[in-house]
């Protein structure tokens, strides 16, 4: 019975999934933009989802006030919407592998079991591994599908969005803040509110590294605001992009085997 | 050995990747009930006190090139307590003073896209076949035995020696064939051999039959001749290691609108033991109960069980995936996931013979030979019939929140039950029996012995059965607050208890049914457990597993072992 598949334990990397999906971003300044904050926004979400495919190597570290530091590590590929996450650190997670074919379809291989298993997309409602990341935060592979944006400011750098909901888009939020680098379309920070306009959460993603005409936020910081400023830094390592990875990599048999 | 070298070899070749892990975890248990069984002269059972001191070192390796992988996963388990030291020359023996087992779960290499052939893979040596989307209640999953050594490890199985191909044409659909050379039995609990003691447990299906025997035996032991009946062996028979009883399996698997089915066939044997046959010796020697000089026996009948595995084959179907059913009350209510396992069971019917020596009694003398069953055709009594039945695993599960996940489960039939018998067909197993008490226990039983073998069973015997199969409610919810886990598995019996006795007065036997919400009935697990990650890989964790339930019920019997209190300290790397 202690083998008990803990739904909480394979749930929560899903979300990590989410995050290739941000990493893809174009070159170049855009200054040409300049006007609504919607044709700003669809560059946005152009320049995220630029790359075919890629593979990352992740380590995140989550500070509480008052415990201890979790660390872990994993490995993250992903093309379009499918995602394979291997995990290498902490001992009690390594090797588990998540696969996402869909947001509604999902598997999850379980070293101890030797087994792999279906998991339902209510579990998208848990935390990733006690991080300050939530499957929203990361889920969103193009704002303007669910947001409708408003140019709030601009400067030489860039601009800042704000961002509602579409009418009948259920979202996470309430509003969305971000601030997008002219050099590069991309976001710096995000910032989360509810509906009564509390600052709930700041995303900072930095320290860009671009290869060909994709560029990958190296260093991510969630820091929740109703946790005592809590927060989590994930590094990324860029491995491989746009390497052709096939279809047979995000199947079963390939959670299964751990190729 | 040979796999190290092996490893060795593969390292030496480009690109190979290697990969090790494993953990180290230390369990100390501590059991609070007093478990007896059998009498004086037989007694069985556990008292209170530390029943695991364990430490477990796991060690996995694995090799993988892009053309396939060699995988290693064992456990270097000591056990914590010496083993019985019956000499001065034991002390000095380190295998008995801190005995050890190793443990191989899996020593496999496996093959990827074999003779150029896309999605061709073979997987050969000691592996486990983990099929079944329930959990850990897997009535589809039969390639492996079950290991039920641990109790907290329940779903656990034993790795053996297969021959796996999978081929996978495109990622949603696979094609699957398994090959088991030789057959291994399921691994019991070591509270297991309490059951010899539950000598009033007859697995015979024919209940006057079954009634008879029980009646035969507490005539030996209680009334006339204090020959009482004692299990003390059991002579398991595994199939010949041959061709014609090697097990094996095929399935189909693969995504359909979203929803993943499977759909299976397996032929091979149940993997827990089931009777054959029942010889009894007579072992004479007067004896009485230690300060009772009135209680005494002139010896024992000694009987040998008999057990072997069934033979039989399974379909199976396998669905899961997730439905929305209340996504129109909001739309924050996301869909629920769901399982379901059916398997649909062909046994082949197992029959079972009771014989003797030659048992001089004193005032009688019960000739060598068989038991005259009294049945048509001078068959043998039927243990499992050749009925088909069904167990399956239907579950739905769901988070409520961040901090909330539930999982419920409908299991009908455990790993170890096995036969028709539930509320589809008829068929029960009986759970205890005792003698009718009545003024005059002789006009019972030995009047009627001598006019009517049978009516003596019929008019004496009290009886416990429940239906071969159960069903049962599986109930796990855990409560995440970041680091520390409430996990709360609770199994319920729903299965009902019947009572069959002799109405004098109405002339006739009547069956009084208890359902599970009566005292009669009750039958549940509650196993909490409350854990705390401190990160790194390092966990500690306590907990109890509570059985509940009178002694024929399922999870009161004392053959489970009781309650238990358990510790668990782990670190993974």
């Amino acid at each position: 019975m202690n083998r008990s598949p803990s739904v909480a334990a394979f749930a929560r990397p899903l979300r990590a999934l989410r995050l290739g999906l941000h990493f893809a971003l174009a070159l170049g300044p855009s200054a040409a933009l300049a006007g609504s904050g919607d044709a700003v926004l669809a560059q946005v979400d152009a320049a995220l989802n630029r790359a075919s495919d890629t593979t990352s190597r992740m380590s995140a570290e989550t500070n509480i006030p008052g415990q201890a530091p979790l660390k872990m590590e994993f490995t993250l590929e992903t093309k379009g919407p499918k995602r394979m996450v291997e995990f290498h650190a902490p001992g009690d997670m390594k090797g588990t592998r998540v696969l996402v074919l869909d947001r509604r379809q999902m598997y999850v291989y379980l070293p101890a079991y030797n087994k792999v298993r279906r998991i339902a997309s209510h579990v998208n409602s848990q935390g990733f591994m006690g991080t300050m990341f939530a499957d929203a935060d990361m889920s969103t592979t193009r704002f303007g599908e669910a947001y409708a944006a408003e140019l709030k400011g601009e400067t030489e750098a860039g601009w800042t969005l704000s961002l509602s909901p579409k009418p009948g888009e259920e979202t996470a939020y309430a509003r969305l803040e971000i601030d997008v680098s002219k050099q590069n379309t991309l976001p710096t920070t995000i910032r989360y509110y509810d509906a009564k306009g509390t600052h709930l959460k700041t995303e900072v993603r930095s320290q860009y590294v671009c290869e060909a005409e994709v560029c990958q936020p190296g260093h991510f910081k969630m820091t929740d605001h109703t946790r005592k400023d809590a927060s989590t830094v994930l590094i990324q390592k860029m491995e491989k992009m746009n390497s052709g990875l096939n279809d047979e990599r995000f199947s079963q048999r390939a959670l299964q085997q751990g190729r | 050995m040979l796999l190290l070298t092996l490893l060795c070899g593969i390292a030496q070749a480009q690109e190979i990747e290697w990969e090790v892990g494993g953990h180290i975890q230390t369990d100390i248990r501590y059991g609070t009930d007093t478990l007896r069984v059998g009498t004086w002269y037989a007694p069985l059972g556990q008292d209170p006190g530390f029943i695991r001191n364990q430490n477990l070192f796991k060690a996995k390796v694995a090799a993988k090139s892009d053309r396939g992988k060699a995988f290693l996963d064992a456990d270097l388990v000591y056990f914590g307590f010496p083993d019985t030291i019956d000499s001065t020359f034991a002390l000095s023996r380190r295998e008995i003073v801190d005995p050890f087992r190793v443990e191989l779960h899996s020593a496999y290499m496996e093959g990827w896209d074999l003779g150029g052939v896309r999605g061709l893979d073979l997987r050969v040596g000691q592996q486990k076949v983990q099929w079944g989307v329930g959990d850990q209640f897997n009535p589809t999953n039969n390639l492996n035995a079950d290991d039920l050594e641990d109790p907290l490890l329940f779903g656990d199985q034993l790795g053996n020696v297969m021959v796996r191909l999978d081929y996978t044409p495109i990622p949603a659909l696979s094609l699957s064939a398994v090959a088991v050379p030789v057959f291994k039995p399921a691994l019991l609990p070591q509270t297991g051999r309490i059951a010899l003691g539950l000598t009033d447990r007859i697995p015979v299906d024919d209940a006057e039959l079954r009634r008879e025997l029980y009646a035969s035996n507490a005539l030996l032991e209680d009334f006339a001749l204090s020959w009482p009946t004692v299990v003390n062996g059991v002579s398991p028979r595994l199939p010949d290691a041959n061709l014609q009883n090697m097990q094996w399996s095929a399935r189909i698997a693969g995504t359909l609108g979203m929803q993943d089915i499977a759909l299976s066939y397996y032929k091979g044997r149940f993997d827990f033991p089931v009777a054959y046959n029942n010889h009894t010796t007579a072992a004479p020697g007067d004896q009485c109960k230690p300060g009772d000089p009135e209680e005494c026996i002139k010896g024992i009948l000694q009987t040998v069980a008999g057990v072997t595995y069934p033979e039989m084959q399974v379909w199976g179907l396998n669905a899961a995936g997730e439905m929305n059913p209340l996504g129109w009350i909001h739309p924050k209510v996301q869909p629920i996931g769901y399982r379901l396992e059916l398997a649909w069971i062909d046994p082949v019917a197992q029959t079972m013979s009771v014989t003797n020596d030659e048992l001089a009694l004193g005032i009688t003398t019960q000739p060598a030979g068989e038991y005259n069953y009294q049945l048509p055709d001078d068959s043998k009594p039927i243990v499992i019939p050749d009925d088909r039945f069904f167990k399956w695993t239907a579950g739905l599960d769901y988070s409520f929140g961040k901090y909330i996940y539930a999982n419920v489960q409908w299991v009908h039939g455990m790993p170890d039950e096995f036969g028709a018998g539930d509320w589809i067909t008829p068929g029960v197993t009986q759970r205890k029996a005792e003698l009718l008490r009545y003024e005059d226990p002789l006009t019972c039983n030995v009047l009627n012995l001598q006019t009517d073998p049978r009516g003596q069973g019929e008019q004496c015997v009290k009886e416990w059965t429940r239906p071969r199969i159960g069903d049962y409610g599986v109930i796990g919810v855990d409560l995440n607050l970041r680091q520390t886990k409430l996990r709360m598995f609770t199994i319920l019996d729903f299965t009902p208890i019947l009572v069959s006795t002799y109405d004098a007065e109405a002339g006739e036997r009547v069956e009084t049914r208890y359902s599970w919400t009566s005292d009669t009935g009750r039958s549940m697990v509650l196993y909490p457990e409350l854990s705390h990650n401190f990160g790194g890989g390092l966990e500690l964790a306590g907990g109890a597993v509570v059985m509940i339930g009178e002694e024929w019920t399922k999870f009161g019997d004392p053959a489970t072992g009781g309650t238990q209190v358990f510790t668990r300290a782990k670190y993974s790397f």
